[in-house]
């Protein structure tokens, strides 16, 4: 998917489906070949198995979902496909807060006693 | 004032409430059991990442240690599914699975990942728990004032979302600010997350640490609901969701760069006027 520069085109790319944004960029540019894991929605599991190359890992029927490993490549032909309806990135990174430091109180200083 | 006293805990204390007969699940960095505090404690771990359920960076520790002082008596289910902050969907959502099959009633997710529509996997697994009997209660995340900044699971249409106030019922400034994407009002509600209190693992050669996060927030309004839980256990999630918002105080916000609402929610926790809620309406 290269246009006549010899760059990425992506005009051509099917954006919408590939969750988060940061993720969509990083699979335009990466390497065709680079495996990924990937949570797709999909009503149809077993077709998705069968038409594309994807190496399904778990399963969660209750969201209509597979996590699966897969190309690059691949996630930009899924991404296409009318078989799924949203790609997510498995990895995951979550904010948990950094304002900590350490102290010498005692939380009992700073409030009642919990009940026995 | 310290943060429970501030969300009217103790006047449930006083009812005789502490969390007996109802199960908490918390999904997060590990748990360090051998800290003092949790000796005798009815807490339960498990580790769905190589390795042991101990917590490298102090988060869960803390944030279980909250659940313990506010409902002393719920039982407590602990899943590590990351170290630190990295982690997997797929390893979130087949914790809350493993949660719901352990018939917990509440679960603290206090975390923030991407913005979403509400529609990602984890959001989808959140409003999953919730029509089945689970209230889930999820931190707002911590980027604010920008609006437009809470992530998932926080976005998902059921949880609880909960921003964070100062001791003075001011909404921090970083406290991630609503509305959705799609225009829904988040957060919920806010509590108390500013200098917080509470256990650290033992190897910080500590045993207690600040914590200012909404993170912290968000286990005062769990504890809060595991009280009113006991209180009236056949209580759905709706109307234990909706007794906590139909009974909060006004928070400020010094600085609002846009509508009120979208940084405080319905306001500040008040436990005690939210049990009064609840027995009125059941």
């Amino acid at each position: 998917m290269t246009n006549r520069h010899g760059l990425r085109d992506l005009a051509e790319f099917p954006f919408s489906k590939i969750q988060p944004e940061d993720f969509r960029v990083r699979i335009a540019s990466a390497s065709p070949k680079l495996l990924t894991r990937v949570i797709i929605t999909t009503s149809d599991p077993t077709a998705l198995a069968k038409f594309y190359q994807v190496k399904i890992l778990q399963a969660f029927p209750h969201l209509s979902c597979v996590l699966c490993e897969v190309a690059a490549g691949e996630i930009r032909r899924l991404a296409s496909s009318d078989l799924v309806d949203s790609i997510q990135n498995d990895y995951l990174k979550v904010d948990v807060g950094h304002g900590f430091h350490l102290t010498n109180a005692h939380p009992r200083i700073m409030g009642p006693e919990t009940p026995r | 004032m310290d943060s429970i006293s501030q969300t009217h805990i103790p006047e449930l204390w006083d009812r005789r409430l502490r969390g007996d007969g109802v199960k908490i699940g918390v999904i997060g960095t590990g748990i360090d059991l051998l800290h003092p505090d949790f000796e005798g404690r009815p807490i339960n771990a498990a580790s769905l990442v190589p390795g042991d359920v101990q917590d490298y960076v102090p988060h869960e520790t803390g944030i279980v240690w909250v659940l313990t002082r506010i409902a002393p008596n719920a039982e407590i289910f602990l899943v590590k599914d990351r170290i630190g902050e990295i982690g997997s969907l797929s390893t979130l959502i087949t914790a809350c699975q493993q949660l719901l099959a352990m018939n917990v009633d509440i679960v603290n997710l206090s975390m923030a990942g991407d913005v979403s529509y509400g529609i990602d996997p984890l959001s989808r697994e959140v409003n999953y728990l919730t029509a089945h009997n689970v209230v889930v209660v999820c931190a707002a995340g911590n980027f604010g004032p920008r609006p437009r900044t809470i992530g998932t699971p926080g976005i998902a249409e059921t949880a609880i979302t909960v921003g964070k106030v100062d001791e003075h019922d001011r909404v921090a400034r970083n406290s991630s600010r609503g509305p959705t994407r799609d225009g829904r009002m988040k957060p919920d509600c806010v509590a108390p997350g500013h200098s917080i209190i509470a256990a650290v693992p033992r190897s910080y050669g500590s045993r207690y640490g600040v914590y200012s996060c909404t993170s912290f927030a968000t286990p005062h309004v769990t504890g809060a609901l595991a009280l009113l839980k006991q209180a009236y256990p056949p209580a759905s999630t709706e109307e234990l969701k909706r007794a906590i918002l139909e009974s909060c105080d006004p928070a400020s916000v010094p600085f609002d760069v846009h509508k009120h609402e979208y940084s405080t929610g319905a306001g500040r926790l008040n436990a005690s006027r939210a049990y009064e809620v609840l027995m009125k309406n059941v």
